[in-house]
């Protein structure tokens, strides 16, 4: 009995997850608790849950259904949380550059490649990279990642690898860092492209 | 209304238009359409977020506190993507970065 419901737990996690997070933001959005702003709440959620479902079959990549795949939970508020710390982090950072008499930038292009284990992870690196102090995602093309780096320091920051082994320990037990951020090119000049 | 809530309402509130008229400075100091995208895309989220939740603080424990709390998670998420497109756009087109001062190591 227990085996058959963590099992179906497990399956229909995400559906699950997404009508409790949609019901939550229709409540919020309405602030009304009479039953027939209820039943048409009820019947939204349904109606999502039934288009997305069929989304879920779509593949983001060739070969790769994004509805597969199991995001761990603790691990993502872990790293939620992280990740506003370093958006307050990034707009300080860009601020002082900004700010400083001789603006000490050093743009460059940086261009690596992150052995992700699938697209989502992808997604989210690309997306946390732009909102991490001073770099900017500026092309994903399947595990190769291009970025604009604004100083030297961020340069650093970025090619350590510490973010890209978070976003990959969100799907998978443990990774090595050197797999995470390898085969690393800096474009500093007009002349390298 | 407590004394604590209004005094933290106002330094989020001046430290979020702080933030944004640093993002303005910013598009206008920095020398390349690379580096703007930096300074509107992270300094102005900063300065949103920080200015949104200081209205959230002013609210005090209400619905409105929470609508703009879904704001603040709705603004994080697609300002990274905005920025991204438009640079991703500019590098496909062949806009070349600007590398510094003349200065070329190759």
């Amino acid at each position: 009995m227990s085996q058959q419901s963590s099992s179906f737990w497990l399956r229909h996690r995400g559906l699950i997850l997404q009508a409790l997070l949609l019901s939550a933001i229709w409540l919020l959005l309405s602030g009304k608790t009479e039953p027939i702003y209820l039943f048409w709440g009820a019947v939204s959620v349904a109606f999502v849950l039934w288009m997305s479902n069929r989304i879920h079959n779509i593949p983001l990549a060739e070969n790769e259904p994004c509805g597969t795949t199991r995001i761990n939970i603790p691990r993502l508020i872990i790293y939620l949380v992280w990740l506003v710390g370093e958006i307050i982090k990034a707009g300080f950072y860009v601020a002082y550059v900004i700010l400083h008499p001789k603006m000490p930038i050093e743009p460059m292009l940086v261009r690596f490649t992150s052995k992700q284990p699938n697209v989502m992870a992808r997604v989210i690196l690309a997306n946390s990279i732009t909102l991490t102090p001073g770099t900017l995602t500026v092309d994903v093309d399947g595990i190769h990642f291009t970025v604009h780096a604004l100083t030297r320091d961020t340069e650093e920051g970025l090619v350590s690898g510490e973010m890209e082994s978070r976003v990959a320990r969100l799907y998978m037990q443990s990774c090595k860092r050197a797999d995470m951020c390898c085969e690393v090119e800096l474009i500093t000049s007009g002349r390298g492209r | 209304m407590s004394m604590l809530q209004n005094i933290v309402t106002i330094v989020l509130v001046i430290g979020g238009t702080f933030f944004m008229l640093v993002g303005s400075i910013g598009i206008n100091r920095l020398p390349d359409f690379y580096t703007r995208t930096h300074a509107s895309g992270k300094v102005d989220t900063l300065g949103i977020i920080m200015f949104l939740s200081g209205l959230a603080v002013h609210q005090g424990f209400s619905l409105n506190a929470a609508k703009l709390l879904l704001i603040i998670a709705f603004m994080a998420f697609t300002s990274p993507v905005a920025s991204h497109a438009l640079s991703r756009r500019a590098l496909l087109f062949g806009m070349k970065p600007w590398y510094g001062h003349g200065k070329d190591k190759s």
